[in-house]
């Protein structure tokens, strides 16, 4: 309690000599007065003088390449960003054409699964109508070359017939009869046998 | 540190939140004016060679290679100025201006913290002359708004053309009468905004240092120890605060600043 009166106390004597300053200076007026009223314009010129050679000074060495720095880390990341971004389409584009070379070559693949069947199928068809057709001709030249042969069999055992019947003739009649007359006649003889 | 020239409570508080220029490190005078190195000046320099030596150094990196990785000191001076052109410049100025704006607004904040936060170090104390915050100085600020008060006007004629930017300062779609009373207006406003910003950072760095001072002057006005104690743990509370305010006072200028030089580019009425 004692303390806080003192206080109290001393508040209220700073705040008359704060607001009078009469009481207390005595001398040279109020010192209020003479705070605010007391104009020392060279220390206006000194900070503008000292606070242009300060500005110029850390424009020069400081702040420009401050700035100059901090610009050029924001372009840099701006620039990484937009290449980052541009390598992802990139890689997007590339997996998209990729996908795409994947699908035509799929295609690409069937159709030529595709034709090689029907080219396969169409040779499947060709070989065996060549076949068939080579089959027949075979068969046809057979059958022609049996006929001939048979024709030809004929005329030789018709020809040793002919000998045969001579050679026995003869022999039965023991005549030589191998004249001109009796040839063509047991052949006309012969020649009926065939026929008959 | 009581000052020699007051006895009094007031006397000390003044010394620490004004430049004494009683006490002058140069005797300087140039066209009429008083350009004397008092403390104040010293301040400023040395708040400037912390500012230039800082961003110099830590940006050494980017000047060697441009696509330096950050590292360090470098990483906090990417965030700031990402963060300030991100969030201060782009909205309000527009990106097709930051490019120009950037370098000034990122200049007025690292200068303005930095100025703030020398003025807390007690150890400057040591150096006579008054007060260590530059920035709770109104001249000071005087110098800083004014630029913000000629960047607007730069930043207005650049877009809109010397004589377009003045012509934007007329409302249009008003009736004659109206505008008796809004160009004044808007000719007041170009003027109260740089106050505005003068006043607002020199109070706030001077307020700050004001109470601290006040505070530790509690036990030295009662004799007593027990109140010393409460005071300096009163006063590193504050002192923490005083860090929140230098921030938010560097941020709030270095806004309100790119909002007005917005403001004078984008004057569609």
């Amino acid at each position: 309690m004692v303390i806080a009166g003192k206080i109290l106390a001393a508040l209220t004597l700073v705040g008359q000599i704060m607001a009078g300053g009469h009481e207390g200076t005595g001398h040279e007026g109020s010192w209020m007065d003479k705070w605010l009223l007391s104009y020392d314009f060279g220390l206006t010129i000194w900070t503008i003088i000292t606070f242009f050679i300060v500005l110029a000074i850390l424009k020069w060495k400081a702040w420009g390449p401050l700035i100059n720095a901090l610009d050029k880390r924001e372009e840099d990341i701006r620039n990484a960003l937009s290449s980052a971004e541009k390598a992802r389409e990139d890689a997007d584009k590339v997996a998209e054409d990729y996908d795409e070379m994947i699908r035509k070559a799929q295609a690409e693949a069937q159709k030529i699964v595709a034709e090689s069947k029907s080219t396969g199928e169409r040779v499947r068809e060709e070989i065996k109508v060549t076949a068939e057709k080579e089959a027949g001709d075979i068969l046809e030249k057979a059958q022609k070359q049996i006929q001939s042969e048979k024709a030809n069999a004929i005329q030789e055992i018709r020809s040793a017939v002919v000998e045969l019947s001579l050679q026995a003739a003869s022999k039965v009649i023991e005549k030589n009869l191998d004249s001109e007359d009796n040839r063509r006649l047991i052949k006309e003889t012969v020649d009926g046998i065939g026929k008959a | 540190m009581p000052d020699p020239h007051s006895g009094s409570l007031g006397g000390v508080i003044l010394h620490h939140v004004t430049n004494d220029l009683n006490h002058t490190f140069l005797e300087l005078s140039f066209l009429g004016m008083d350009m004397s190195i008092t403390k104040h000046v010293i301040m400023l320099w040395l708040a400037a060679a912390v500012t230039v030596g800082l961003a110099v150094w830590g940006t050494r990196r980017y000047r060697k290679d441009i696509d330096a990785q950050p590292k360090g000191l470098s990483h906090i001076f990417e965030l700031l100025m990402n963060f300030i052109r991100e969030d201060i410049v782009n909205p309000n100025i527009g990106l097709s201006y930051s490019k120009i704006w950037t370098p000034l607004i990122t200049t007025y904040f690292i200068f303005i913290l930095i100025c703030n936060f020398l003025g807390m170090i007690p150890f400057f104390d040591y150096l006579p002359g008054g007060s260590t915050t530059v920035t709770g100085n109104f001249q000071a600020t005087v110098g800083l708004a004014s630029i913000t008060f000629f960047s607007i006007i730069v930043a207005g004629s650049m877009k809109h053309g010397f004589f377009g930017y003045w012509k934007n300062m007329i409302p249009g779609n008003v009736p004659a009468p109206v505008l008796l009373i809004l160009i004044p207006i808007e000719i007041l406003g170009m003027f109260v905004r740089p106050f505005a910003l003068t006043m607002r950072l020199g109070a706030n760095m001077t307020a700050g240092h004001i109470g601290m001072v006040a505070i530790f002057a509690l036990p030295i006005l009662l004799k007593s120890a027990p109140i010393g104690i409460i005071s300096i743990m009163l006063n590193t509370g504050i002192y923490f605060l005083e860090m929140i305010v230098s921030f938010v006072q560097a941020y709030v200028f270095t806004l309100l600043s790119s909002v007005f030089i917005g403001m004078a580019i984008h004057a569609e009425h």
